[in-house]
């Protein structure tokens, strides 16, 4: 069922490379950039930073939000990045000078996620308010070319893989806007859909649920592939991640633990802890044994191989 | 360098030498107000700067800004328009010269003045008598009031100056309104007011007032020349009050004339507080009339001689010096019909003029000692107007009601409802209770009846005047059955309350209705307990009243629909709806038609997420109709690009999904035309399109959701599902409301075409009979169409649909005598019948269910896959086929509207009963396979015959 590009799965990389404290309260969310040589966390602390995630160094900090930064998207050509969180506008970044050149406002509740589509022509956002708003990022318009309303409850996470637009909503639903077809495809999960993870060939969706479990949805048929279970995530948006080649999956739980196991078969690959509080956030490498953990301790680890 | 070394001085020098030298003795300007003193809060303090404005000390607005005048002081000082400066006219004062002359300086002066300097004149001038009011040399002729000061007879002109100035105070000026008034009206100075009289009427009126007439007039001659005319009624002479005249007597009063004191009167005899008040009323008001009178008397008689000019003033032939005038009665004198005041008027009947002269004041400060025996009693004051007084003044006080009854006037409008009609039993309640909270506190705590008397044990009853009582006998009765509080004692004592305050029973003397009564414990209240409960039946009247007048139209009754339901506070929250089923007509069907028990329950969606099973279960799908832009943004084409909104809609292809879903193409082995109306109406549509290639193609390929809606109803086919078209009676209770799902469906009126346009467009087949139903000729017409089809259909899964329903033509069923009861209820074999079998993935779906689940899973994802791999593909080579979709819908609008239409009426459409009965069907589906097998020759095979 699988693509038959996925590697052969490995255990989530457990070497702390780096500790990353200087985001003061929760680490919200920490993404890699297009490519993967460089994250963005956002925490609690209004602040956006920078790293590298290499050498550890933090390489820049983008402030300008009022409340905390609850979802990060990096676009394709790493030019400029979306951000969002309690201030119920969506703010896009110029990555060299730091400044928010763009901001878009309308919705009427925090925005818990953002999604550039292929181009980044359009920024998607997912708010509280039950919408997700389609941003246009060519022109200076400032209202939102659609607003899909199909959520009854909060909207935790937007994805845009193609002409796809996904969305996870806390009234458990994770709905498939098919631009292309001019269908939505609604899937339900008895549970808050919080996190999803495209995968590179738009077949798959990972997302999180918050009876402490991760699907594999296959967006064709609306049939669950695998679950993925065994972790704690039962109150926090924490995001699962693919592993290198999506051979994987892997993700930090209310523990402070990091689980891996392998998308084909959906044995556990491996557990160990990594944070003391809660880890909000998962990001991993696309290719490389790296990974991001953001937690509600304040901090984000960087974990590798030896 | 001074300055330097002082500097340095100062900082090495320690505080306390120089310790002030850091303090100012020089302020410059004014300093601003504080800021924490509210008073002088500067009320443009949170305005911006274009928005504050600037006032003088007077409150005035003086500076308008640059471009509106500037400093308006110029031009409200001097300059004197608006405009600017005027120049003014050169104007000659040669003709006015002395006017001007003597003006010139003062009104100078005043036209360099503003307002302000203005406004300090006028308030350093003294105020004075002006020269008009100043009294003028007093007239030759004689003039009454004058005369009473000065004693100034016509004969004798001079006045004495302090009588004048006296005079001066009292005398009118002399053009006063009411007088040019009157004058306007033909009234002269001197005459008296009223119509003219004859001459014997005037005699007798002056026989009346103590007027004596001129002797001319007396006599008998000019009687005889003098009755031939009108005469204007004589004046009625002034009579000057007594304290006035004797300017002595500064300390006096008004008509004070020294009598005997209040001792000496009530040495007279015992008498109560009462008596001593009303007599000492009574003094008073003698003094007023009787003691003047007497002044009167002392006047003299050549002072009171009083002009009366009659017949204007061209002759003083008729004016008569009026002579010694008594008027007044003797003061002892009886009372009589005869008696009248001073000045002439009677007294009225009944009435008795008091003339006993009270002696002068009391010189001792000693209050009068009180009646022997008397003990005071406060409470016997405050009972008594409420008691015997209002009964004394029962005659007199008649409200506006009794007057109109007593004139014949038509009864007033009922009357308004009370505030407290409109509240609701609870809130009464709880007014009764506030109300009565003193009572209801003292009720229940009263041990025993107190040993010990209390000083204010008396019965008191509170004052309530007539017309609240009355209108509160029309009010709300808080103890009466209808309040929440029932208690028919009490009601009985507040309505006798309220009657007796409103004086609609006698009450003899001292016996009140009242009595302690027996409270519910045994005991007998006590006087004060008594007190209280009328104190409570008071505050209750005045409480629940009526509304008067305009107020009472202003309150509608909140509880008289009881018609209209209670909505609910707060959020709507929509009852959980089956996801699976949330997308379609049908699943709005499926929704209505389960028991609410069954809508508590999990849904099948929920089921199968619970149980792990995603997949058609947990999946819907919908339209999504993507913004043009989002679709160029995404670099893709608009997908509904030329279809109309209420085209797609919330359900896919409206017709075709209920024709799938209700069995237009009798899938699944059974009889084909079971549904009557959904298959009329799809075949409508399928007439009505291009042709039947166009509508199967995307039947086939983008009607997904057909089979999504289907499927929960497909797989439990083991379960009686609950009767289906049962749709809900709406209720007076959801009409109109949130959950009412149909709501304003009724506004989108439908009416059926007469059958004879069906008859016009489909009547041109050969073998149409007249005889049949609706339907039968559409079928028949599915027959050629069929044939037509069939070459030209691509796929293996068009075939069955349409052979079905020509199949079935033939074995048309009778109407169904009862086709409403076959109309709602449907057996899940039937229901699993109707599911389209052209769908391939939908019927693998249901299939699976009986086969292996595990192989069915797999082929229905590859085949699944296959298809929608196939939608895309042929987006891009196929341009057409894909193009065709919308245009088909396009064409077919009308007849799928139509057909959702009758899906909705279905209830009420009773000429082509949609159904048929199952065992027909059984039957049905028997021939038709029989038949089938012959027609087709086994050459296509249902889509779910294939597994």
């Amino acid at each position: 069922m699988a693509p038959k590009s996925r590697t052969a799965p490995r255990a989530p990389p457990s070497h702390l490379l780096w500790t990353l404290a200087s985001h003061k309260g929760p680490v919200h969310t920490a993404v890699y950039n297009t490519g993967s040589s460089y994250f963005l966390s956002g925490g609690q602390d209004r602040q956006i930073k920078l790293w590298n995630p290499k050498s550890g160094m933090e390489v820049k900090a983008y402030s300008g939000h009022g409340y905390e930064v609850l979802g990060l998207c990096c676009t394709p050509d790493n030019t400029k990045f979306a951000s969002c969180g309690g201030d119920r506008s969506v703010f896009v970044w110029d990555v060299a000078t730091g400044d928010s050149f763009r901001r878009f406002q309308g919705h009427m509740g925090k925005v818990n996620a953002v999604a550039f589509n292929s181009d980044a022509s359009i920024l998607a956002s997912g708010s509280f308010d039950t919408t997700v708003r389609l941003w246009d990022m060519k022109s200076q318009q400032r209202m939102p070319l659609q607003i899909l309303e199909e959520a009854r409850d909060s909207v935790m996470s937007v994805a845009i893989r193609g002409h796809l637009i996904v969305t996870g909503s806390v009234d458990g639903y994770a709905r498939t806007y098919d631009i292309r077809k001019g269908e939505l495809r609604t899937d339900f999960f008895d549970q808050p859909v919080t996190s999803l993870n495209i995968t590179a060939d738009a077949s798959l969706v990972l997302l999180t649920t918050l009876d402490s479990s991760i699907h594999a949805l296959d967006l064709d048929s609306g049939r669950v592939l695998k679950s993925f279970k065994g972790h704690k995530n039962t109150s926090y948006r924490s995001a699962a991640a693919f592993g290198p080649g999506e051979g994987s999956v892997v993700m930090g739980d209310e523990d402070g633990k990091i689980w891996g196991w392998d998308t084909e078969t959906g044995e556990k690959l491996g557990e160990f802890k990594a944070h003391d509080r809660a880890i909000l956030w998962t990001s991993h490498h696309p290719k490389e044994q790296q990974m991001l953990t953001a937690s509600s301790d304040g901090t984000v680890k960087v974990w590798g191989t030896r | 360098m001074a300055s330097a070394r002082l500097k340095r001085k100062i900082e090495n020098a320690d505080e306390a030498a120089y310790g002030n030298l850091n303090e100012s003795f020089v302020s410059c300007g004014t300093p601003l107000p504080s800021l924490a003193d509210p008073k002088t809060k500067d009320s443009n303090e949170f305005k911006p700067l274009w928005q504050q404005e600037v006032f003088d000390e007077q409150g005035r607005k003086r500076l308008h800004g640059a471009f509106t005048g500037g400093f308006s002081a110029g031009y409200f000082n001097t300059v004197g328009s608006k405009e600017g400066w005027t120049p003014s006219t050169f104007k000659s004062s040669r003709d006015n010269r002395a006017q001007g002359g003597n003006k010139s300086v003062q009104d100078a002066a005043k036209s360099y003045m503003d307002a302000e300097d203005l406004a300090e004149m006028a308030s350093s001038r003294q105020l004075e008598t002006s020269s008009t009011y100043k009294s003028a040399p007093p007239p030759p002729t004689y003039d009454p009031l004058m005369g009473l000061f000065g004693g100034a007879a016509p004969s004798a002109p001079t006045v004495e100056p302090a009588t004048a100035a006296l005079a001066s105070l009292i005398e009118p000026a002399s053009t006063r309104v009411g007088a040019k008034l009157m004058r306007r009206m033909g009234w002269r100075d001197g005459q008296g007011v009223g119509p003219r009289v004859t001459f014997e009427q005037r005699k007798k009126q002056a026989v009346e007032l103590g007027l004596k007439l001129d002797a001319e007039e007396d006599d008998e001659d000019g009687a005889g020349e003098a009755s031939k005319h009108y005469f204007a009624p004589l004046d009625r002479p002034l009579k000057l009050l007594e304290a006035v005249g004797i300017s002595s007597d500064r300390g006096w009063g008004l008509g004070y004339k020294p009598g005997p004191n209040m001792a000496k009167a009530l040495g007279v005899g015992p008498v109560t507080g009462e008596d001593v008040a009303i007599q000492t009323m009574g003094d008073d008001d003698d003094d007023v009339y009787g003691d003047s009178m007497s002044m009167g008397s002392l006047a003299g008689g050549d002072k009171k001689r009083y002009g009366v000019i009659e017949l204007g003033d061209e002759d003083d032939d008729y004016r008569m010096a009026g002579s010694h005038r008594r008027s007044r009665p003797t003061p002892r004198a009886p009372p009589s019909a005869s008696q009248s005041f001073h000045d002439g008027a009677r007294v009225l009947p009944g009435f008795e003029l008091h003339s006993e002269t009270s002696s002068g004041a009391s010189t001792s400060q000693l209050p009068p000692p009180p009646p022997r025996g008397w003990t005071p009693d406060p409470a016997r004051i405050w009972t008594e107007p409420s008691s015997t007084d209002s009964d004394k003044g029962k005659g007199r006080q008649l409200d506006a009601e009794q007057r109109g009854t007593l004139l014949g006037e038509p009864a007033p409008p009922p009357v308004p409802k009370s505030v407290f009609d409109y509240l609701s039993a609870k809130a009464k309640e709880r007014l009764a209770f506030a109300t009565s909270s003193s009572a209801a506190d003292a009720l229940p705590s009263t041990p025993s009846a107190p040993a010990a008397p209390e000083p204010d044990a008396e019965l008191h009853i509170p004052p309530l005047d007539g017309p609240t009582a009355l209108a509160a006998l029309k009010g709300f009765q808080p103890f009466s059955n209808s309040s929440t509080s029932p208690d028919p004692i009490r009601q009985k004592r507040y309505t006798l309350f309220l009657q007796l305050s409103a004086h609609l029973i006698d009450v003899k003397g001292s016996t009140l209705p009242f009595g302690p009564r027996q409270l519910p414990s045994g005991k007998t209240q006590t006087i004060s307990e008594l007190n209280r409960e009328l104190q409570e039946y008071a505050q209750a009247a005045q409480v629940f009243k009526p509304v008067s007048g305009m107020l009472a139209g202003r309150f509608t009754s909140g509880g008289s629909g009881g018609l209209v339901p209670k909505v609910e506070p707060g959020l709507y929250q929509p009852p959980a709806k089956d996801p699976a089923t949330s997308s379609g007509g049908l699943g709005s069907f499926a929704a209505a038609g389960l028991e609410p028990q069954l809508v508590q329950k999990l849904t099948p969606a929920q089921e199968a997420a619970r149980a792990g099973q995603w997949g058609e279960a947990t999946r819907t799908t919908s339209i999504f109709r993507p913004a043009g832009l989002v679709c160029k943004r995404f670099g893709v084409k608009d997908p509904w690009k030329g279809v109309a909104e209420e085209d797609i809609g919330n359900d896919v292809g409206g017709a075709w999904k209920e024709a799938g879903s209700t069995g237009w193409n009798g899938g699944g082995g059974s009889g084909g035309g079971t549904k009557e109306a959904l298959g009329q109406a799809s075949m409508d549509a399928l007439m009505q399109s291009s042709g039947f290639k166009k509508f199967q193609q995307p039947m086939y390929e983008e009607d997904p959701p057909l089979e999504d809606v289907d499927v929960p109803f497909s797989q439990d086919q083991a379960a009686p599902a609950p009767p289906r078209k049962q749709v809900e009676k709406p209720t007076l209770e959801s009409v109109g409301l949130g959950d009412d799902d149909k709501q304003g469906e009724e506004t989108l009126t439908y009416t059926k075409a007469p059958k004879d346009i069906f008859a016009a467009i489909f009547a041109d087949s050969d073998d149409e009979d007249e005889d049949d139903d609706d339907d039968e000729p559409i079928v028949q017409d599915s027959a050629p169409v069929k044939s037509a089809i069939l070459p030209s259909s691509e796929t293996t899964s068009n075939a069955p649909a349409i052979t079905s329903t020509t199949v079935a033509a033939p074995t048309q069923p009778e109407p169904e005598p009862e086709p409403d009861v076959s109309a709602t209820v449907l057996d899940t074999s039937t229901i699993a019948d109707y599911r389209p079998s052209f769908v391939p993935t939908s019927s693998r779906a249901t299939n699976g269910t009986s086969s292996s689940a595990a192989t069915s899973g797999k082929k229905k994802k590859s085949s699944k896959r296959k298809a929608a791999t196939l939608s895309f593909d042929v987006d891009e080579g196929e341009e057409g086929a894909v193009e065709a979709a919308p245009k088909k819908k396009k064409s077919a609008d009308g007849a799928k509207r139509k057909a959702k239409k009758e899906l909705k009426e279905e209830d009420e459409w009773a000429e082509a009963p949609s159904t048929v009965h199952p065992e027909i069907l059984k039957a049905a589906e028997a021939k038709r396979e029989e038949k089938g097998a012959e027609a087709l020759g086994g050459g296509r095979s249902r889509a779910s015959d294939l597994f």
